[in-house]
């Protein structure tokens, strides 16, 4: 987060805002690079809050239930490991590989249970958002950068990834 | 073995990082190492059940980044995060996010850091638990004849400090009464001018004097001390060479000195390992109170070796909310231990810092030798953390024999590629007033002078 000017104390004051604000279901916040999704769903939130919907909006009341689940998740430490680590990849010319700028939880779509934002095959464009990295309960939007086709996904939805982990390569056009 | 600390985030790097991990297996907790992109091929990563890399190689991106260690805590499930010491280790407001976030921070709480954290406050508790600290004004001092009254009531040398002063700035020597009022008055109206604050700090200038620590375990109710490691041996303020038991203590002042410690402890209801400072005074015999380290320490394995007590071990159990079961009268002080911080140093050369490859690591070994490092041959030590490449600790049945193993151990251990202060070891610890236990913590410098 060091890179923006936003600290993460403003990003903070904007989720207190948007939940304070009833009338605000969606929030989309794109800034000097900067790129924040906020959105509010409180019926998906109970049933699954590990996916993208445990949004900031809510994180003061769902702090500790997210906390909990998040402890709850089987087995993640033992089988994320090195295997899961710096797969060979080679880029070539005409390819733009997306990793991760940060550590945390990657998830495909904006909310659990709506497509994905990309899939294999699809045409980006820049500004494309192609997936969301979680960082403590913000969510980060990643965008393809270039103009493309995605050639591969990495990632499998709701696994944690690390920083510098390759998400994605696109095929440059 | 362990209730609820399941999986433990090692949020450090190196020889520490490693001990950790080496804790955690014997436990049987999972660990998980993290790691800077400069960090990625070390003993560490190779080490634990699973490692994470959380950002590029500057410490402020990565063990220091308080969002990338709690983000991948989450992303990664683990129960609990052991900061090691340097980077977070001390900081409240990461212990706070640990607890906000539902992991557990293996040290003392957020509350107890910052209160020990602070001087002044630590000093007040120090007084209340009848911890001696050293003469001087209680806190600020902004009146004249008040700090004139103090001084003398304190005694020569003095030395006066411009409370909103720092670095060795409005900072004065007293030696006598007869320049008292002068310097009092100079220095007063200095800091007015300078930092628009006139009130001073008066205690008594300690020349000759000696650091030694006591290693604490408490649980929050009970507190127990394995014994003193004197540290006096240092080169501006960096310790180089520790040792247990001091060999400058009567076994009555080494019981009243690790007693104070244990009152400290017990007064703040403390909970974790953790290491309380003091000055030893060597003219006047007496030891003063500085500070209060509330997290593992480097030179913890000596008092590992004398005690038999893993005291990481015994930490992460308390951060598990288990009841000490180890009992004061267990512990018992055997033999003597001598640790070495090996660093990648040039000591021909002020001691400036030689990262590089190394092209052969050979360890030393044999009975009593311990070697805590992450080196390995061809690791490559980066420019971008500190320059410790290892701690050799030797036990002995004495403090002679500790010596002899020791010179022995440095000379069976190589480092080949890179410079080392092995040599300056081995000198440091054959020199006579080493041998003699008679030193102040000047001593190392004077040594060097006396080299050159």
């Amino acid at each position: 987060m060091k890179d923006f000017d936003i600290s993460l104390n403003d990003l903070k004051q904007l989720t207190k805002w948007v939940k304070e604000s009833s009338d605000i279901r969606e929030l989309s916040l794109s800034y000097n690079g900067l790129e924040l999704f906020i959105s509010r769903n409180e019926n998906t939130q109970r049933t699954a809050p590990n996916q993208a919907s445990s949004t900031p909006a809510t994180v003061e009341s769902a702090a500790i239930n997210d906390v909990k689940t998040e402890l709850n998740k089987p087995a993640s430490v033992a089988t994320e490991s090195k295997s899961s680590k710096t797969p060979d990849i080679s880029v070539g010319e005409d390819e733009h590989l997306i990793t991760a700028p940060m550590v945390g939880t990657f998830y495909m779509s904006p909310k659990p249970g709506a497509p994905a934002f990309v899939e294999v095959g699809q045409q980006v464009e820049p500004k494309s958002v192609v997936c969301i990295i979680e960082v403590m309960k913000l969510m980060n939007n990643l965008e393809a950068k270039v103009n493309g086709r995605v050639k591969e996904i990495y990632v499998e939805d709701q696994q944690p990834v690390e920083y510098g982990q390759p998400i994605m390569l696109i095929e440059k056009e | 073995m362990l209730n609820k600390i399941k999986s433990v985030m090692i949020a450090n790097r190196g020889e520490i990082s490693l001990r950790i991990i080496r804790a955690c297996q014997e436990l049987g907790v999972k660990s998980v190492a993290i790691y800077s992109e400069a960090d990625k091929d070390t003993l560490p990563v190779k080490l634990a059940d699973s490692a994470v890399c959380i950002g590029p190689a500057p410490a402020q991106a990565s063990y220091q980044n308080q969002e990338a260690i709690i983000s991948a805590a989450l992303a990664f499930g683990v129960d609990a995060i052991h900061p090691g010491y340097g980077f977070l280790s001390e900081k409240a407001d990461f212990a706070k996010k640990c607890e906000d976030n539902g992991i557990i921070f293996i040290g003392p709480s957020a509350d107890i850091i910052s209160k020990m954290g602070d001087k002044i406050e630590a000093r007040k508790i120090a007084d209340s638990a009848s911890v001696p600290t050293i003469p001087g004004s209680d806190g600020v001092v902004t009146e004249f004849q008040k700090a004139l009254e103090i001084a003398e009531n304190i005694g020569f040398p003095l030395l006066i400090k411009a409370s909103a002063g720092g670095g060795g700035r409005g900072m004065r020597v007293v030696e006598s009464r007869d320049t008292l009022e002068q310097d009092l008055n100079e220095i007063m109206s200095e800091a007015e001018v300078a930092f628009g604050d006139s009130s001073v700090y008066i205690e008594k200038y300690l020349t000759d004097i000696r650091h030694i620590e006591v290693q604490l375990l408490a649980d929050g109710n009970n507190c127990i001390h394995l014994g003193e490691r004197d540290c006096t041996a240092q080169r501006r303020n960096q310790k180089l060479v520790e040792e247990a038991p001091s060999p400058a203590l009567s076994s009555t002042q080494r019981n009243d000195l690790c007693q104070s410690a244990v009152r400290l402890a017990k007064k703040v209801k403390y909970k974790s390992a953790g290491t309380v400072e003091y000055v030893y005074d060597n003219i006047d015999k007496k030891f003063y109170f500085i500070e209060m380290n509330t997290r593992v320490q480097v030179e913890h394995p000596v008092s590992e070796m004398i005690t038999g007590i893993d005291i990481i071990k015994e930490q992460i159990k308390i951060a598990d909310n288990q009841v000490l079961s180890i009992k004061q009268e267990h512990i018992v002080l055997s033999g003597h231990a001598i640790e070495c911080r090996l660093n990648a140093e040039d000591p021909e050369n002020g001691f400036s810092p030689c990262p590089g490859t190394i092209s052969y690591y050979r360890a030393p070994g044999g009975f009593g030798i311990r070697m805590d490092s992450h080196l390995e041959s061809g690791y490559k030590i980066p420019p971008y953390y500190d320059s410790m490449i290892g701690k050799l600790i030797c036990w002995g049945a004495d403090r002679d024999e500790a010596i002899i193993r020791m010179t022995r151990a440095l000379s069976e251990m190589k480092v080949e590629g890179i410079k080392t202060t092995a040599k300056f070891h081995s000198k440091l610890i054959n020199s006579e007033q080493f041998k003699s236990g008679n030193f102040n913590t000047v001593f190392v410098a004077s040594l060097l002078e006396k080299k050159h």
